[in-house]
């Protein structure tokens, strides 16, 4: 592949561009003589006469500020002690130690409060000459990191499907959940096999493989969804037809053309053991609805449905239950289809509603029928298989005569597997598929049947579930190198998409033309705009901001918080993905996560926040007059997130800013940690208040060494209450108190002082930024070698406004996404883990 | 049937096992034809369970005051009291702290270890998954005979949806209890139908479910082929990742052929019944099931169950407990917070005496299931508050095939270390090894 000799040349230029920026003078590091420099380990430049006093001055600072407590002999902090007494001249035999110093210093967090500060001129001094001197000691040395082969995760492997087959599925219905590390659940190492994984890979190669290509041999099943308690259906559901009110849409695979029997069941309160009908007493009509035409409908309600409701519910229940059930006939593949109400909006307005969420009353029957399930049955009398999406996507040829058929089971299956395995395919990749053809065509099957048996295949193949890479031959273990430009197609796509390379992405790989001038960038801007770098915005938020967690943890205690439903919890989750997606994709500046004076709001959530003016179920871009609600510290996602269910809690939300905002976590809990309770034991006189107990607990060094760094960002986020609502005054009805101090020093009072305080130091946020999105675009845990390119990386975007395009792309030109080094053949996955120092 | 959702929720039913009904009519009745050939006394195999209760039971509600037999039980343990002459609790022990307040106490549950990274100077970026062989995998190296599943590892609850929460250790750390060896974790699969599925295999009728078992046979079989020739192309720690793979495609099988041996055994329609299902409860009590039939129909046993992992966020709303179970054992001596620990405690008692009443009622060979079985029930600490590793709880419940004397309290050396009963249990299933862990010793049961 003479293509990749060229682009790999074209990028060691690149990177060597890179790193000698990094540095004060000249110099010529390039990462192929990564070793060779090592071996010799003579350092870019004797350290001159200048450097000696400059370091010396820089061993006064570290003595007078930090040695006190950091040194060889007393073991602070005590979990992880850090000695601050060790040579400046050689700072990479610590370098974990000295970017901790970095992150805690760039916080303004050390020296800790009540201990004298250096004034903002010398942090400044002493940090931007220790990260220089960081970046100058690694160049020469710096390695591309170490990978090894990927394995698809479950949402990967759902997108993958979806990008070869046109299939939806849910994924977390087949196959466990992955091994998370560093955050992610995309990090290589941790992506583990089990024998429970590998059998779900293979039912589920089965099960898909059915289903894209269809199945007329289908038994009839049920397939129920079900509606959250806690969903509200009094109003318009989005993605239902205008006019209709309650209900849900779902996306259903149907196997073949043929019947099916389509049904909606009715909430029926106290848990489901009343077996009557809610508004009972008026008619009501119940349709259902196919890519949004109206197949069937009924009336459920009314005085003859009252009289036997009064007589007898569970007849009620039967009677009602069969009236919701129309069969109709459906052709194979995805519809949307739609259980709802049609609405009668005028005679909505004597219902009382106590509350905005319409799941609290114990039966209603003044109120209104809402649905609790859907159910999918069938299929009956099958006709056949239509044409699907899937099956166009497949069946690149259709045979015409038998002759034909084995040529064309070659034509689809080889198509199938350059898609799937992500490169051009050989004869021997497609004799397993096709031997798989041809056995079911031996045992009988049809010519569908043996595509099926071949698709089933290469989603069995590792070189579908794995992101493979090679080492080109004759590189030396230890030798960083260019990967290959589908190598690269692949590294993007799934950095972007969490899913394969499209076409396009692959044709211009596989023709080595990836890396000419101005291609990648314009591959990225269109990779960024396309609907699939949704996966970027959800799984990177779902995980750096913890998203995911909305569905599992928040749960406010629903008689203290009596409007908080499951609308709202899913409409603070995608309030978060729309806004990042936004600045994301309108290339905007990474602050405005902060800062931005918009956000996007439906009616309900506006509602929620106390914003006027926005009405309907759609999610739009709002300008808030409210600076206190301005970006992420204003979300409800993650004001709820880090609330318990009865109230708020400063320290979960201290933690989460410090940890997800600033990288500076606090250490976890020490073995024996005191309560406040025994804290306060054997005090001279006892705590009355819990300020009180905090501070006797505080007396104790490691509880203070992170509640006093925990608590003030705490509080004053204490504004918003426990689903996000603003508030001024506390449970206790007195005036909630925000004042506190920051581990800068800095007076905090409230929401948009606290964002003010992280924005007045940019690079903190925008390196943590980048520091998560670098370990998910690499799918490794970040070492003290990749500190330079984080730094590069947010050097080059503060010229930019701190774009967040500007900080993808930076990652993509980085040399750890383009390279990667060959590894010792005796490292273990564990060793590659943990990445140590060299 | 191919069974699909999306969007909404993540429960499939399958028709006539719908509702609030969560007992699993179907697959009981199917349990005669699997355990047709009949066991003699003698024949009947030894079964192994460990239940692991997540953040901890306050030890002033669980452990009994008095030593030895006839002791009265503390509130949380009461509803045992039907079991008690096939109990043995013990106090007085000490957990390891496993490197880390809430990872630790479940990971080293059953090997007394954890993981074997610390994260002493290793800054936050370390993900070495490494831990050792745990007990149940060293009793099923002795009892699972030629069981489909040779062990199953099953929960309520992965860290799937608790982004952040893995105290900056590898999540598998939360998600297994059990390790085959010291580099391969089982996590633990929390999704009933696919537990379902992996003991009776794909649903359908007999022939279709006979050709899909044969085609996964012919799939595993021709992916060992391709995994074997990609092996040599790769570098040494890829390598070591298709290794895990092919050893775990040997696993699957080998559990297949079991399986196939077994399956004519299996008349009728076999249709799973559910998916992950939305009320907790329902979870326990289908898990539960699952477990007894898993060892009523001799397709596994050894099983792990985690009713919760470690730290657990679950509230408990359909006991009257909206808080989570995390928060709730920070119970600060809180009154009112100590009496919601205590009832999370007792409910899970109550699901485990639900259990062992199955077992109790199931014919055995010459005896019952409970018989014929040991349970070790237990935590990684007692008091969630504090983190404490001092007297956590453990109770062993089941005849063990005459080897547990029950109805005793047995009150530990002081801090005597947990390895020591793992051991002992090691020893009670006939797995003779000389140490597990940090074992300074056997446990004197």
């Amino acid at each position: 592949m003479k293509g990749v000799v060229t682009s790999a040349a074209l990028i060691f230029a690149g990177t060597a561009v890179m790193l000698a920026q990094t540095a004060s003078g000249p110099r010529t590091p390039t990462v192929t003589r990564a070793r060779a420099q090592s071996a010799a380990p003579a350092r870019a430049g004797a350290p001159t006469a200048s450097a000696a006093a400059e370091a010396a001055k820089h061993r006064a600072w570290l003595n007078k500020n930090c040695v006190g407590c950091h040194n060889s002999k007393t073991k602070s902090p005590p979990e992880a002690p850090v000695n601050l007494e060790t040579s400046l001249d050689d700072l990479l035999p610590q370098a974990d130690t000295w970017e901790r110093v970095l992150r805690k210093l760039g916080a303004r967090a050390m020296p800790p409060q009540g201990m004298p500060h250096p004034s903002e001129g010398d942090y400044v001094g002493f940090t931007t000459w220790l990260s220089g001197s960081l970046d100058r000691a690694w160049e020469g040395k710096s390695t591309p990191g170490r990978y090894v082969m990927h394995r698809l995760n479950r949402s990967e492997y759902a997108n993958a499907v979806r990008d070869l087959l046109a299939l939806d599925i849910d994924v977390a219905d087949w196959l466990p959940s992955d091994g998370a590390n560093f955050g992610f659940d995309n990090i290589a190492a941790s992506l583990r096999t089990s024998p429970l994984l590998l059998e779900r890979y293979v039912a589920a190669a089965q099960r898909i493989s059915a289903m894209a290509v269809g199945d007329p041999e289908a038994r009839p099943g049920t397939t129920e969804y079900l509606i959250s308690r806690e969903f509200s259906q009094s109003g318009h559901i989005d993605s239902l037809p205008l006019g209709t009110r309650g209900g849900t849409m779902v996306r259903h695979v149907f196997p073949a053309d043929a019947e099916y029997k389509l049904s909606g069941r009715l909430m029926r309160g106290v848990e489901e053991g009343y077996a009557g009908v809610e508004g009972n007493d008026t008619p009501h009509t119940f349709i259902i609805t196919i890519d949004g035409a109206e197949v069937y409908s009924a009336q459920v309600g009314g005085p003859k449905d009252h009289e036997v409701q009064a007589r007898d519910m569970n007849e009620a229940k039967v009677l009602i239950d069969a009236r919701m059930t129309g069969r109709v006939a459906v052709t194979a593949g995805p519809h949307d289809v739609g259980f709802t109400w049609k609405e009668r909006p005028a005679q909505r307005q004597d219902v009382f509603q106590p509350a905005l969420r319409d799941s609290q009353e114990v039966h209603m029957v003044g109120g209104q029928p809402r649905l609790r399930a859907v159910n999918v049955e069938g299929p009956y009398n099958v006709k056949g298989v239509s044409s699907t999406p899937s099956r166009e996507r497949l069946f690149v040829c259709r045979p015409a005569s038998a002759a034909e058929e084995a040529a064309c089971a070659d034509k689809i299956l080889m198509n199938l597997a350059r898609r799937a395995y992500r490169r051009p395919v050989t004869a021997a990749d497609g004799e397993a598929p096709l031997g798989f053809y041809k056995q079911a065509r031996e045992n009988g099957g049809d010519f569908d049947a043996g595509i099926r048996s071949g698709v089933a295949r290469i989603l069995s193949s590792p070189s579908f579930l794995y992101r493979i890479e090679r080492d080109p031959a004759g590189v030396r273990p230890g030798t960083p190198h260019t990967i290959s430009d589908l190598e690269l197609a692949s590294r993007l796509s799934f950095f972007l998409w969490s899913s394969i390379p499209d076409q396009k992405l692959l044709d211009l790989a596989a023709a080595g033309r990836l890396r000419e001038p101005g291609i990648l960038a314009a591959q990225v801007r269109r990779m960024i705009t396309d609907e699939r770098a949704d996966a970027l915005v959800n799984n990177f938020t779902g995980q750096w901001l913890q998203l995911r967690n909305l569905e599992s943890k928040v749960a406010p205690d629903l008689l203290l918080f009596p409007d908080f439903d499951d609308n709202i919890r899913k409409a603070f989750r995608r309030e978060t993905e729309l806004f990042f997606g936004h600045i994301m994709r309108e290339n905007r500046s990474a602050l405005e996560l902060l800062s931005a004076d918009y956000t996007f709001l439906n009616e309900r959530l506006a509602k929620h926040y106390g914003v006027p003016g926005v009405y309907g179920e759609r999610f739009r871009q709002v300008t808030l007059t409210d600076p206190n609600r301005r970006g992420l510290l204003g979300h409800g996602s993650i004001l709820s997130l880090t609330s318990v269910a009865t109230r708020t809690s400063p320290v979960f939300r201290g933690k989460f800013v410090l940890s997800t905002f600033l990288n500076t976590p606090p250490a976890p809990p020490p073995p024996d940690v005191p309560t406040l309770e025994e804290s306060a034991k054997g005090a001279a006189t006892a705590p009355k208040t819990v300020r009180e107990q905090l501070e006797l607990h505080r007396k104790n060094a490691p509880c203070a060494s992170c509640h006093r760094l925990l608590d003030p960002p705490g509080f004053a986020l204490e504004n918003f209450n426990s689903v996000g609502q603003w508030r001024d005054t506390g449970p206790d009805g007195a005036p909630v108190d925000t004042a506190g101090v920051l581990a800068d020093g800095s007076k905090v009072d409230g929401p948009a002082a606290l964002r003010n305080a992280i924005l007045s130091r940019p690079d903190a946020f925008v390196s943590t930024l980048t520091e998560r999105m670098l370990t998910y675009a690499l799918g490794r845990g970040i070492e003290p070698v990749d500190m330079p390119v984080v730094r590069r990386v947010v050097r080059k975007a503060a010229q930019n406004d701190y774009r967040i395009t500007a900080i993808i792309m930076g990652i993509i030109e980085s040399a750890p996404f383009q390279m990667r080094t060959k590894l010792e053949p005796a490292e273990s996955v564990n060793s590659v883990a943990r990445a140590t120092v060299e | 049937m191919i069974i699909t959702k999306k969007h909404l929720s993540r429960r499939t039913f399958i028709r006539g096992t719908f509702g609030a009904a969560v007992a699993l009519p179907l697959l009981e009745s199917m349990v005669p034809a699997l355990t047709a050939q009949s066991r003699t006394a003698a024949s009947a195999p030894f079964r192994f369970g460990a239940i692991y209760m997540p953040n901890g039971v306050f030890p002033d509600t669980w452990h009994p005051e008095a030593a030895g037999s006839d002791f009265q039980f503390k509130p949380v343990m009461q509803p045992l009291e039907p079991f008690r002459d096939q109990l043995v609790t013990i106090s007085k022990m000490k957990a390891p702290w496993g490197s880390s307040v809430h990872l630790g106490a479940s990971s080293a549950f059953l090997n007394g270890v954890g993981p074997v990274a610390t994260r002493e100077g290793t800054g936050d970026a370390f993900g070495k998954i490494q831990s050792k062989k745990t007990v149940d995998q060293y009793v099923a190296d002795t009892v699972a005979g030629d069981t489909p599943l040779r062990s199953i590892e099953v929960g309520t609850e992965d860290m799937g949806t608790a982004v952040g929460a893995c105290d900056g250790f590898p999540c598998t750390f939360f998600d297994a209890l059990a390790w085959r060896d010291d580099v391969s974790p089982l996590p633990v699969g929390i999704n009933p139908r696919v537990t379902f599925e992996r003991m009776f295999g794909e649903t359908g009728s007999t022939e279709q479910r006979a050709s899909r078992l044969k085609e996964k046979q012919s799939l595993l079989d021709s992916v060992t082929h391709e995994t074997a020739k990609l092996r040599k192309t790769l570098g040494g720690p890829d390598r070591a990742i298709l290794d895990e793979y092919l050893s775990n495609i040997r696993q699957v099988e080998q559990q297949l052929d079991r399986m196939e041996s077994r399956l004519g055994a299996i008349t009728g329609n076999a249709e799973a019944p559910v998916g992950l299902p939305e009320a907790f409860d329902d979870h326990m009590t289908i898990t539960y099931n699952l477990m007894h039939l898993a060892l009523q129909g001799d397709i596994s046993r050894v099983f792990t169950f985690a009713v919760g992992h470690e730290a657990s966020d679950r509230g408990y709303a359909h006991i009257g407990i909206p808080e989570t179970h995390h928060s709730i054992s920070h119970h600060g001596n809180d009154t009112e917070k100590l009496a919601k620990y205590a009832k999370i405690g007792t409910y899970q008692i109550v699901k485990f005496s639900q259990f062992l009443a199955k077992l109790k009622e199931t014919r055995d060979g010459d005896g019952t299931l409970l018989d014929h079985s040991l349970l070790y029930w237990g935590s990684g600490m007692s008091n969630g508050n504090l983190h404490d590793r001092s007297n956590p709880p453990a109770v062993l419940v089941g005849g063990a095939h005459g080897r547990l004397k029950g109805n005793r309290h047995v009150v530990a050396k002081q801090d005597e270390p947990t390895a020591n009963l793992l051991l002992a249990l090691a020893h009670l299933a006939g797995t003779e090894i000389e140490s597990l862990g940090p074992s300074s010793g056997r446990l004197d049961l």
